[in-house]
């Protein structure tokens, strides 16, 4: 779980539903599916609930990109 | 005094002389707006006139000269041309034989323009088939822009309220001037050398055409074609179009736009969301339902509620076993009973009884004891003699042995 992240949840999640859409499967296959699914739903959810957006801003040094945290234009966060 | 009368061909000729010895008519740079333009193919050459408001001068330009030109010329157009002007002997007219020209003003950023974006289309930088999809779900987006403009400030404003997964590296640039183009080619290059950078947005607000014209250089064209990383192009306002715009894999009207396009709407996933949940929870609950219905189906329909199907067919075979058993026991006690009737009759055959039948008789004494030896008798003895129906007393009155 600590491995997910959104857009493989995301995706798996659309696989996930599809697959049950089409059917044929027996009652194990699906009963698995279903708890994978209602993981990867409340992760996602999760996840979007929780972000705050993180601005780096790139500062060159001696040829070199780095991250630094961008606080925008004022000292202050950027407002969201 | 007097002077010395010359032929017309002698002034002539004497007019091109000074023309040809002239140092500024032989290396002339003249502004001026192109009208009368026509091919003269007889002469391989364009022959126009060049204008100001008060003067206009006679030019021509060989096809030779006119192919190395990056635009096209057209009447009403402002150029800047080069050349010499000379002196046509035959009706004594000069004309500025002209060896290159270029477009003058913003008309020049129009020509330029319309030239690069010409050049780069037939070299097939705008081809749909080499355009990439934009990422659904982007991880890391970089932002190509200045740091002090609205478009740094709208972008990040979008990206975190649609999508605040998402995480934002902005390399600042200039937008504009000389240095922008070269400081755009930097900045792509060490985006794509982030491995974990999935999306380029190259933004930049309004202005002037000059403002924009680094996004329409040909370097910025071509580090956009190279990009690893998908790029969406978002310069100036609706109406600007850029070769940014024709190269990248999305044009933006806006920065603003630009970012929206560049990931998914929070609220619409958060919907999504549910909505895949929703399905899963009622897809069980089906399951459930339908599995229910199929099990009292299958009791229903089963010998589990008609547990004696279980046996009928045991039944039968029991019923049929019956039958064989009986038959078997009768055809044995048949046997049996004639096999007692045969001993019954070789018994008869045997019982001394039976004899008597046939004339024999028994006789014994009065003690009831067989005889069987005559010398055991004496005369007035009593015996009794027994036939096959009936017995006879008598008494002996004779005994003899038989030789």
């Amino acid at each position: 779980m600590n491995e997910m992240n959104f857009e493989g949840s995301m995706k798996r999640l659309e696989e996930i539903v599809n697959t049950l859409q089409q059917g044929n499967l027996n009652l194990e296959e699906s009963v698995n599916l279903f708890e994978e699914g209602i993981r990867l739903s409340n992760f996602c959810r999760e996840a979007l609930m929780k972000a705050r957006m993180k601005v780096n801003i790139l500062i060159e040094e001696n040829g070199i990109f780095k991250e630094m945290g961008y606080e925008g234009e004022n000292g202050e966060k950027p407002q969201l | 005094m007097r002077i010395k009368t010359l032929s017309v061909s002698e002034v002539n000729g004497y007019i091109k002389k000074i023309f040809a010895g002239d140092l500024i008519l032989n290396n002339l740079s003249v502004r001026g707006e192109i009208s009368n333009l026509r091919l003269v193919t007889q002469r391989n050459a364009y022959f126009f006139s060049l204008k100001d408001s008060y003067s206009s001068i006679q030019c021509v330009m060989y096809l030779n000269a006119m192919e190395s030109l990056n635009f096209i010329p057209a009447d009403g157009m402002e150029i800047t041309a080069h050349g010499k002007v000379a002196l046509y002997e035959k009706n004594g007219s000069y004309s500025l034989n002209i060896d290159s020209m270029e477009p003058y003003g913003v008309g020049a950023y129009y020509i330029a323009f319309n030239t690069l974006k010409r050049k780069l289309e037939t070299e097939g930088l705008f081809d749909r088939a080499h355009k990439r999809s934009i990422p659904q779900y982007p991880e890391k987006i970089g932002v190509i822009t200045s740091i002090n403009g609205a478009a740094v400030h709208d972008i990040i404003k979008v990206l975190s309220g649609r999508y605040p997964y998402v995480e934002v590296d902005i390399l600042p640039i200039t937008v504009q001037g000389d240095k922008a183009a070269d400081e755009i080619c930097r900045a792509f290059n060490a985006m794509n050398n982030m491995d974990d950078i999935d999306l380029i947005i190259l933004a930049r607000g309004g202005g002037s055409v000059e403002d924009l014209w680094p996004f329409n250089e040909e370097k910025v064209a071509r580090a956009i074609y190279a990009s690893r990383c998908p790029v969406i192009s978002a310069v100036g306002h609706e109406t600007d179009f850029t070769i940014s715009d024709f190269v990248a894999d999305a044009r933006a009207a806006t920065p603003t736009e630009a970012a929206a396009m560049a990931v998914p709407d929070r609220n619409a996933l958060m919907e999504n969301i549910e909505q895949y949940k929703t399905y899963l929870v009622r897809y069980m609950e089906d399951t459930i339902i339908r599995g229910e219905r199929h099990l009292e189906f299958i009791v229903k329909s089963s010998p589990l509620s008609r547990p004696e199907m279980f046996f009928e067919k045991y039944d039968g075979k029991l019923n049929q076993l019956k039958q064989l058993l009986a038959y078997h026991m009768a055809q044995y006690i048949n046997r049996k009973q004639m096999e007692t009737q045969l001993l019954e009759k070789q018994l008869q055959t045997l019982n001394p009884l039976d004899v008597l039948k046939r004339g024999f008789a028994i006789i014994y004494s009065k003690d009831k004891g067989l005889i069987s030896d005559a010398g055991k008798v004496q005369v007035n003895d009593e015996i009794m003699v027994r036939l096959h129906n009936g017995l006879i007393n008598c008494r002996v009155e004779e005994v003899s042995g038989i030789e």
